[in-house]
């Protein structure tokens, strides 16, 4: 990176404001703990919100992220507790992670081709699986809870490397991963292209529905990760709860972190500072004693002034 | 009967017909008082935000906030209830006009993509309903006449509150068909730059409609609380979506510029009927589909919508 994107360098000097806040208000904040419990937390969202940026740097949108951690989560446990699996369990935990994966690959293959073979608005094609999705996961589990013990899957959600939660790493390693993908691939040309002009990127010959496909089954695979995780984290899978309202989250992380929703822009570190100044507010505002309640009011102000900031540039 | 029955739209009336016919021959209880009475007061709170929603959706616009601002007034009606529906209600409209300016002020004046300004709208009615309620459902008074508009029914056969969601659509429908401002609706959502060049008063009527889309979520709360006896801040999750898809099952097309409001009326209608049909399909006992299964259903229904939509609007380039 040669020079700063400004709107980068201003969430910077917000994050930082609120660390500074943060060691002088909050009591306890300087401590191992506090970074370990606020990494686990936004390690989902992140993940999720990856995805999400390069849905949105499509000029699409993925409102399915959430039903798709759902499916996820809801059959790994199915996989790692069946007769099968507790016989062979080395390849019973392989199968629990990577079926799940390949299931809400399908979700988000199911997508990208409504999205780019039958011209099917984004908004409206990922609502189909945040509608059904979550049903889905509900009917395979009866709508029970499914409760375990299995320490290799659970380390997922609950191991630490170095001090800091697997998931953390697992996010901060995909954010690497898919800034360079989206830097130094083809595929991340397209994908940019296609979201800053999909009309010319047709003329020019950009496999203009293969890249979006593809990027629908990575924000799902991404999802599905990000569902494991969750049910690793609770040694519990709720089909009915796991991923509610992450598709919001993720958007406002995206959103937040730099990605405009018309398309053509992947800030992929934007994404995860996004993600993790919101996390952090929510923190700080919790830890302070302000309710739950007054962090949506606050979310909601966070979320309208970044998209207005970056309107204001842009003109 | 032009503009109601015109060709794209009518899949979903002869749907409706299909499905209502189906349900009164294999039902018995089906075509009774009591079915329809209680199918038509759930689905008035659904008619009225879809048709808000549809007007929103003309502009080319979206409106996510509905179900939380529903929520939030149906909280605000439930405190007010004792006043009387007199207070109560407009009180319910008037909280959802205040979600509706500020969702206008942010597109129509700060120019943001609705997509996200209504997103924070969402967020920041759910967070005011839940504090203003202190996290907990806010029952009504039920010696005032509140309770009269979502509990009575005109002949016991149609609920009031069905009633006043028809005023909405007959109010929307004659916009969209005979004012200027609603021309002005549907060439914002075609072509909005055009629509601006050409002198139309752009802004006034992306005001508009967010405002009465507003209103709508906010006399959809004051039904919620009226009808089921309790302000529910926690209510509303997921309405936006069902509205959406019933505005898309009616034929309205997310990018603007067309879209008819009785068709709407009729998608709100035929997915509450598909939950409908299902609960008395559970309740013949021949097989038992738990509640789990009809949202997959609902996905379902909504795939065969949009992959005959996508058929149709290839048929209508060839020609």
């Amino acid at each position: 990176m040669t020079r700063l994107d400004p709107r980068l360098a201003g969430l910077l000097v917000a994050l930082a404001v609120l660390l500074a806040l943060n060691v002088a208000i909050t009591p306890n904040f300087l401590n191992m703990q506090t970074l370990a419990v606020n990494a686990s937390q936004v390690a989902t969202i992140a993940i999720v919100a990856l995805g999400m940026t390069l849905v949105i740097a499509s000029g699409g949108i993925d409102l399915s992220v959430g039903s798709v951690m759902a499916v996820a989560g809801a059959l790994a446990p199915m996989i790692f507790l069946s007769a099968w699996a507790v016989a062979n369990p080395g390849l019973g935990l392989v199968a629990s992670i990577v079926l799940p994966l390949l299931a809400a690959a399908a979700c988000g293959l199911f997508n990208g081709l409504l999205i780019a073979h039958l011209g099917v608005q984004p908004i409206i094609a990922t609502l189909i699986f945040f509608i059904s999705g979550r049903g889905i996961a509900q009917v395979l589990t009866n709508g029970q809870l499914q409760t375990f013990t299995n320490p290799d899957f659970t380390w997922l959600g609950t191991g630490r490397i170095l001090g800091l939660p697997v998931q953390g790493w697992i996010a901060l390693v995909l954010t690497v991963v898919i800034a360079l993908v989206v830097r130094r691939t083809i595929y991340g040309r397209y994908l940019l292209s296609v979201g800053g002009n999909e009309r010319a990127s047709v003329l020019a010959g950009a496999p203009v529905a293969r890249v979006k496909i593809a990027t629908y089954v990575i924000a799902a695979t991404l999802a599905g990760l990000a569902g494991l995780i969750v049910v690793a984290q609770n040694s519990a899978s709720d089909a009915a709860r796991i991923g509610q309202l992450m598709e919001l989250d993720a958007i406002a992380a995206a959103v937040v972190g730099g990605a405009a929703l018309s398309g053509g822009r992947a800030p992929i570190f934007g994404t995860l500072l996004g993600a993790i100044f919101i996390q952090l507010m929510g923190y700080t505002l919790i830890a302070n004693g302000i309710s739950d309640e007054m962090t949506l009011i606050v979310t909601a102000a966070i979320i309208a002034i970044a998209v207005w900031l970056q309107r204001g540039r842009r003109v | 009967m032009p503009g109601v029955l015109r060709q794209g739209h009518l899949s979903v009336w002869v749907a409706l017909a299909v499905l209502i016919l189906f349900g009164v021959l294999r039902y018995e209880n089906f075509a009774s008082a009591y079915n329809l009475s209680s199918f038509l007061g759930y689905n008035s709170m659904f008619v009225v935000i879809s048709v808000g929603m549809c007007l929103v959706i003309m502009t080319g616009g979206i409106d996510l906030s509905v179900g939380t601002v529903a929520a939030f007034a149906s909280v605000v009606a439930a405190m007010l209830s004792p006043h009387g529906l007199v207070v109560a209600l407009p009180a319910g409209v008037a909280t959802g006009l205040v979600a509706g300016a500020l969702n206008a002020g942010m597109i129509a004046g700060l120019r943001l993509p609705p997509f996200m300004a209504t997103l924070a709208t969402m967020l920041a009615a759910k967070g005011a309903a839940l504090s203003l309620s202190d996290n907990r459902t806010v029952p009504v008074d039920w010696a005032s006449d509140f309770t009269a508009l979502g509990m009575n029914k005109v002949a016991n056969l149609l609920p009031w509150t069905i009633l006043v969601a028809l005023v909405m659509v007959a109010f929307a429908w004659v916009i969209v068909q005979r004012t200027s401002l609603g021309r002005t609706v549907l060439a914002v959502g075609g072509n909005a730059e055009a629509a601006h060049l050409m002198g139309l008063k752009t802004r006034r009527a992306e005001v508009f409609v967010y405002l009465f889309s507003g209103a709508c979520a906010g006399l959809a709360g004051v039904f919620l609380a009226s009808g089921y006896g309790a302000g529910q801040p926690l209510e509303g999750a997921g309405w936006e979506l069902a509205a959406i898809a019933a505005v898309v099952v009616g034929g309205t097309l997310l990018t603007g510029g067309m879209g008819s409001v009785p068709a709407t009326v009729a998608g709100a209608l035929l997915f509450g009927l598909v939950f409908n049909l299902l609960n008395f399909e559970n309740g013949r006992g021949a097989f038992s589909l738990s509640a789990d299964w009809q949202s997959v259903i609902r996905g379902l229904f909504l795939l065969i919508v949009i992959l005959l939509q996508a058929r149709l609007a290839r048929l209508a380039v060839k020609h």
